[in-house]
């Protein structure tokens, strides 16, 4: 069974996959998920958390904090898998599908700096 | 064989997990500091990144193990297969998915303050705002599949009918 192109990465996708597996699982529903993730899913997600983990332990840098409202942070993480998932792929994914050669990963590149220069100018540049 | 993708992108999330923590690599937080403060050290990421990937594809590609590479010299402007139109969409449909979702992408990742790579770090830093943003990921999966990739297909369906027809319209 093989991946779809350029899918080694991608946390958008590969959450998703898990997420919609264990959903599909417990609960008998068909939600879509990329043809390698039918039997058992990719585990990345899980393992750059583990991974993080034992970097944030190793060098003393675990600490609970916030850097602003949860619930905020909540509506953010439903918004941005979102816009994700109709690109087709996360920041990571995007850069992967650039490099293998995809013109319309680069637009999506081009129009996500976009984004990110109108967020600073409306947004940070305020409240800073 | 058949659980190899399992084991392969679990050992690599581990490295990459911990690599990704000490660099403090965010790809939304290299645009945001270049455009911002004229800062290149997370943006050099994303540049490695991809230089890393190029090279890799180059490699695969010569061995074998990757086929229709470059993609733009095998299957023209078509993209790769991920967007909730799939196979069937047309290329103006594609375009204006990826200028929408990327778009969303930057303007929220910014509020949020990086891409969903640095916020599984940042979540296993031990920061609560990006462990509800994780929740937020999960949930936000489940949604999209059950609404918003129908009405995505539903909607460029009819905004393509709605052109083709205007076109008729302006030849006659």
């Amino acid at each position: 069974m093989f991946p779809p192109p350029a899918y080694g990465i991608c946390i958008a996708c590969h959450t998703r996959d898990l997420v919609n597996w264990i959903v599909n699982h417990l609960f008998g529903t068909s939600l879509g998920l990329a043809p390698v993730s039918k039997v058992f899913p990719v585990l990345t997600v899980v393992g750059i958390f583990i991974g993080a983990l034992i970097g944030a332990f190793a060098h003393k840098e675990f600490k609970l904090k916030q850097t602003h409202n949860p619930v905020i942070g909540f509506i953010l993480g439903i918004l941005v898998i979102n816009f994700a998932l109709i690109m087709g792929g996360c920041p990571v994914r995007e850069t992967l599908r650039t490099a293998y050669g995809d013109i319309i990963a680069l637009i999506s590149l081009i129009a996500m700096f976009i984004g990110v220069v109108v967020a600073s100018e409306v947004y940070l540049k305020r409240n800073l | 064989m058949e659980y190899l993708h399992v084991i392969g992108t679990f050992i690599f999330g581990i490295i990459l997990g911990y690599l990704f923590q000490r660099a403090r690599m965010c790809f939304i937080g290299g645009m945001r500091d270049f455009y911002l403060i004229r800062d290149t050290w997370l943006i050099k990421g994303l540049f490695g990144f991809f230089a890393g990937a190029l090279i890799e594809f180059i490699i695969f590609s010569a061995v074998g193990l990757i086929s229709a590479f470059p993609w733009i010299a095998d299957k023209g402007l078509a993209p790769i297969p991920g967007d909730p139109l799939g196979a069937s969409g047309t290329l103006i449909g594609h375009l204006i998915l990826a200028i929408i979702g990327g778009f969303g992408v930057g303007f929220f990742s910014v509020i949020q303050g990086g891409c969903p790579l640095r916020n599984y770090v940042m979540a296993a830093e031990g920061n609560k705002t990006a462990i509800a943003y994780l929740l937020g990921l999960a949930v936000g999966a489940i949604i999209f599949h059950k609404f918003i990739a129908p009405l995505v297909n539903l909607l460029l369906y009819y905004y393509i009918v709605i052109f083709l027809v205007k076109i008729k319209l302006s030849v006659l």
